[in-house]
């Protein structure tokens, strides 16, 4: 109702009053997430892509894979950078302009969920050790905020880089006509809390964001 | 590369048809309005807020409410990566498509306000302007904000020394004319009208002759898409 | 001459009549012709000459005299700024709340708050007055609908809000925004606003109020 994240003293105790009866607005249990639906392979002029619709939430992540040179103290290894645009498409709340806190913040956490994972064989997309490498970027786009933006862009940005597909390349770099997928190690999957009153749940939908205590991320 | 060969394009089109078209409604929660659009290849989201509160104050009208249009592309909607953020290009079309709503959008209904219109292409392949355009015009409605008519945008140009409708991208890129235009209906106006290249007066007449017959297709599928979104059953 | 049926959805630009009607809402006159301006339902009163569209979706536009339920946003020296789901934020001023001359607004509202109110005054800013009956409103249930769905609610001379206060036994405040509170029992409140979301969702339709009085009379049984 409001533009302003606010949410009213109303709304809110009703959200605290059913968490300490064990209930949800949604009806879901404390441990159910909404209904998560992927779509991947949506952006055909990416090399990956996937729509996660997570209740209203929606996250489409765009996976696209260029050449380039590898970060100098890390020679042996593919450059892999994550972007999020919290667009004001998505929410009366968020402005257009360069990446504030919350969209950076989003950015790195899911960047490290896939890195520290790992979840890209990162030496493995090394072409010239020292020279040339794979850049691979993670861009995420917020369609529709409403609530657990983590979750939502963290499953998109890995089922787009599970089913991106680049060009094999020949003895010397270059693009032949056949296709293979990201060399994928580890799967993360990041799952995040909010605490209401006492009670932890988990996939917090917009409501139960603005009611919280605390939030938590976990990979 | 031989764009057309016997009246037929090199997608298979003949010179007054369409790309596939599919305009839906009401497809984002938080927005006040919203609409997506899939025109060929190009894939267009748009949201509207408002009419809501305008800041900077400075900003504001006494008269009318301010239409404020912004056209973006994600990084991954074109073959070689954007950089996120605006360009010059999309600091353009955002200002001429603001221009071609605004003689349609009931402004003066609410004075010292704003309406935020955020058109947001996921996948880009020539006429994302119009596609936007479009799409924006039905998110509008759909946000109820009162308007004289749906605005209807579609690009004609010249082939081979042919007229043709609805460019793609090779088209675009290869071809002698662009024309993106925008029209009004109801009154027969034009609100949007750029052009790339070279054409003579008649080419021109014939171009927004074969322009007015793809936006009355266009604004026959906004029409219906508005009204799919509302049709519940009859309890009569 | 009318170009629409009765309670037909029309858009934005469709041609409705062609002659001397005089336009309630929804639409313009140009030269003869009127036309829709809004995604709405045509009312049309031939006899009586009329036109009405009634808008599906849009803001809430405030009228001298309209209740509004709205939240607290935020508190300035002497006044407390409300969203009422309308262009322009709710002003209301402490001496419209109490008579108290040394009252402070953060003494009697804070951020959050649900206040139900009366629009007072729209020249310049929206002003509203919430000394009693109106004020500040504690505990219930509240839902957010279009504003333009309220008539729906309220009914012909408020047959289907008694409907649904008598069933659920719930007090019912209804703002013209498109905020309701409802107040009762549990499960009245849950009732109440179950009846509220079903009149939201078939508001264009005909044969509501028999609807809804058999759905609520089943349930209460």
């Amino acid at each position: 109702m409001t533009e302003v994240d606010l949410i009213s003293h109303i709304e809110r105790d009703y959200i605290l009053n059913l968490a300490k009866k064990g209930e949800r607005e949604d009806g879901r249990g404390f441990d159910k997430y909404r209904k998560l639906i992927l779509q991947p392979g949506i952006i055909k002029k990416a090399e990956g892509s996937c729509l996660a619709n997570l209740g209203e939430t929606k996250v489409l992540a765009g996976i696209k894979v260029d050449k380039g040179e590898p970060f100098p103290d890390t020679p042996d290894q593919a450059v892999m950078t994550t972007n999020a645009e919290l667009i004001p498409l998505a929410s009366p709340l968020f402005e257009s302009g360069p990446p504030k806190e919350d969209s950076i913040e989003l950015a790195r956490v899911v960047d490290r969920g896939i890195r520290e994972a790992p979840a890209l064989d990162m030496p493995s997309l090394v072409i010239k050790e020292g020279e040339l490498v794979r850049v691979v970027f993670i861009d995420l786009h917020i369609l529709d905020s409403d609530g657990n933006l983590f979750d939502a862009s963290n499953r998109a940005a890995v089922t787009a880089l599970r089913t991106t597909k680049i060009p094999v390349l020949d003895e010397e770099g270059n693009p032949t006509e056949d296709l293979m997928p990201l060399p994928m190690l580890k799967t993360p999957v990041s799952c995040t809390f909010a605490k209401i009153g006492e009670n932890i749940l988990v996939d917090p939908s917009q409501n139960e964001v603005k009611t919280k205590k605390k939030y938590w991320m976990q990979d | 590369m031989e764009l057309i060969k016997n009246g037929i394009r090199i997608d298979g089109r003949k010179k007054d048809e369409l790309r596939d078209i599919k305009i839906e409604v009401g497809v984002l929660k938080r927005a006040d309005g919203s609409a997506y659009v899939e025109w060929g290849m190009n894939k267009v989201y748009v949201a509207v807020y408002g009419p809501r509160e305008l800041f900077p104050r400075f900003l504001r009208r006494s008269d009318k409410a301010v239409l404020q249009c912004k056209y973006n592309m994600a990084s991954f909607s074109v073959d070689e990566r954007k950089r996120p953020g605006p360009d010059r290009r999309s600091v353009e079309i955002s200002k001429v498509t603001r221009g071609a709503l605004e003689p349609v959008v009931l402004t003066e209904n609410f004075p010292e306000s704003v309406i935020n219109v955020n058109i947001e292409v996921v996948q880009a392949e020539a006429g994302t302007r119009c596609a936007g355009i479009t799409a924006a015009s039905v998110a509008l409605a759909d946000a109820g904000i009162p308007m004289k008519d749906l605005v209807p945008a579609c690009a004609v140009g010249k082939v081979s020394g042919e007229i043709i409708l609805d460019l793609c991208k090779e088209e675009d890129n290869f071809g002698e004319s662009d024309l993106p235009i925008a029209m009004i209906p109801r009154t027969g106006g034009i609100s949007l009208l750029q052009m790339d290249g070279l054409m003579t007066g008649e080419e021109l007449e014939e171009a927004l002759n074969l322009a007015k017959k793809g936006c009355e297709i266009i604004y026959e599928k906004q029409k219906e898409a508005l009204r799919k979104r509302y049709k519940g059953d009859d309890h009569d | 001459m009318i170009h629409v049926k009765n309670r037909d959805i029309v858009v934005p630009g469709e041609l409705i009549a062609t002659g001397n009607f005089h336009v309630q809402l929804g639409a313009e006159k140009d030269g003869e012709n009127i036309y829709s301006t809004v995604v709405g339902i045509a009312y049309i009163d031939q006899e009586k000459k009329y036109i009405k569209i009634v808008p599906l979706r849009g803001k809430y536009v405030p009228r001298v005299g309209d209740p509004v339920v709205g939240v607290v946003e935020e508190l300035a020296l002497k006044k407390a700024i409300l969203d009422i789901n309308s262009a322009h934020k709710g002003i209301l001023d402490i001496r419209d709340v109490t008579m108290d001359r040394s009252a402070e607004i953060n003494k009697v509202f804070s951020v959050g708050d649900i206040v139900y109110s009366k629009v007072s005054d729209i020249s310049g800013s929206v002003s509203l007055y919430a000394k009693p009956p109106y004020g500040k409103l504690h505990g219930g249930r509240l839902i957010n609908i279009s504003s333009t769905k309220i008539p729906r609610v309220i009914g012909k001379k408020g047959s289907m809000i008694s409907i649904i206060k008598k069933y659920t036994e719930c007090k019912v405040y209804v703002g013209q925004n498109g905020t309701i509170w409802v107040k009762g029992k549990n499960e009245g409140e849950d009732l109440a606003l179950k009846a509220i979301e079903i009149i939201d969702a078939e508001s264009h339709t005909s044969g509501l109020t028999e609807r809804i009085t058999k759905f609520l009379e089943e349930k209460v049984i």
